[in-house]
């Protein structure tokens, strides 16, 4: 199983946390491709209306929406099937390295 | 497209004001010290600063979004755009929500003053002060002897009074 950090994706910059003992993996299945995302914690489960990012934001790849979870701060959605075209195919992996400024 | 003259709308004449003078009102901001003003027309509304969500891999210019009556709204900072340290976010901190390019979208301000209401002699054009002036500066206000719309002479001291940074909503909302 491919693995990703999730936070070395979208803040490369940051200096990363050491791995501690409870990091967990959400595997994607998008077809039959299949992509482990390591993340910090796990929160819960919703169900979510996912509303579009502005005009300003279409060209942040890997980003589904956001959802408003009723506490008014707004919840990121992940775009999974182009998280997985990034970082498994040849022609995502072009994105990435062109499409860093 | 509209150009950045059509977009400054409001030119109502009070009417005591002579038939020629064109007024427009603005609204005055703060921004790291330095005093801005948008058009009144293209501000939907002010409001306080909710927990603002970073968006990962966005434009520098991008602060993040927030939910502004249920909608997905991008928040520009102008500390980017401007070239200017703010200060930190606080009680008297704004988000002025602001129709720009087709996008409604939110500007962080460190404090909102007041209305201005200018008459064409108080503005001075940005064409007029050079080529080196950037594209989102329409020129710069100088409230003087024209009464200012809800202004108490507290407020009037607060804020700069003679000088307004003039900007182009639709210019400054280019990311």
């Amino acid at each position: 199983l491919p693995l990703c950090r999730l936070s070395e994706l979208f803040f490369p910059h940051t200096t990363q946390q050491e791995d501690g003992e409870s990091q967990h993996v959400i595997v994607l299945l998008v077809g039959n491709r299949r992509l482990g995302v390591l993340v910090d914690r796990l929160l819960g489960q919703q169900d979510i209306v996912i509303k579009p990012l502005g005009h300003s934001l279409a060209g942040v790849r890997g980003i589904a929406g956001a959802t408003d979870l009723g506490d008014q701060k707004l919840v990121l959605v992940i775009d999974a099937a182009a998280l997985l075209d990034e970082l498994l195919t040849a022609h995502g992996a072009r994105l990435a390295a062109g499409g860093q400024a | 497209m509209s150009t950045p003259e059509e977009a400054i709308v409001p030119v109502r004449k009070p009417a005591e004001e002579p038939a020629e003078d064109a007024v427009r009102e603005y609204l005055a901001f703060e921004l790291g010290h330095e005093w801005y003003a948008l058009p009144l027309s293209c501000v939907r509304e002010i409001v306080r600063v909710p927990a603002v969500t970073e968006v990962p891999r966005s434009p520098e210019s991008i602060l993040g979004i927030v939910s502004v009556r249920g909608a997905v709204t991008t928040v520009i900072d102008l500390r980017v755009k401007l070239r200017v340290f703010a200060g930190e976010i606080n009680a008297r901190s704004r988000i002025l929500i602001v129709d720009g390019n087709g996008e409604v979208m939110g500007v962080l301000v460190d404090s909102v003053s007041q209305v201005y209401r200018l008459r064409e002699q108080e503005v001075e054009l940005a064409s007029v002060l050079g080529s080196g002036a950037p594209p989102y500066l329409v020129g710069i206000g100088r409230p003087g002897a024209v009464a200012e719309v809800s202004a108490t002479p507290r407020e009037r001291s607060q804020s700069a009074g003679d000088m307004l940074l003039l900007l182009d909503p639709i210019a400054l909302l280019k990311v």
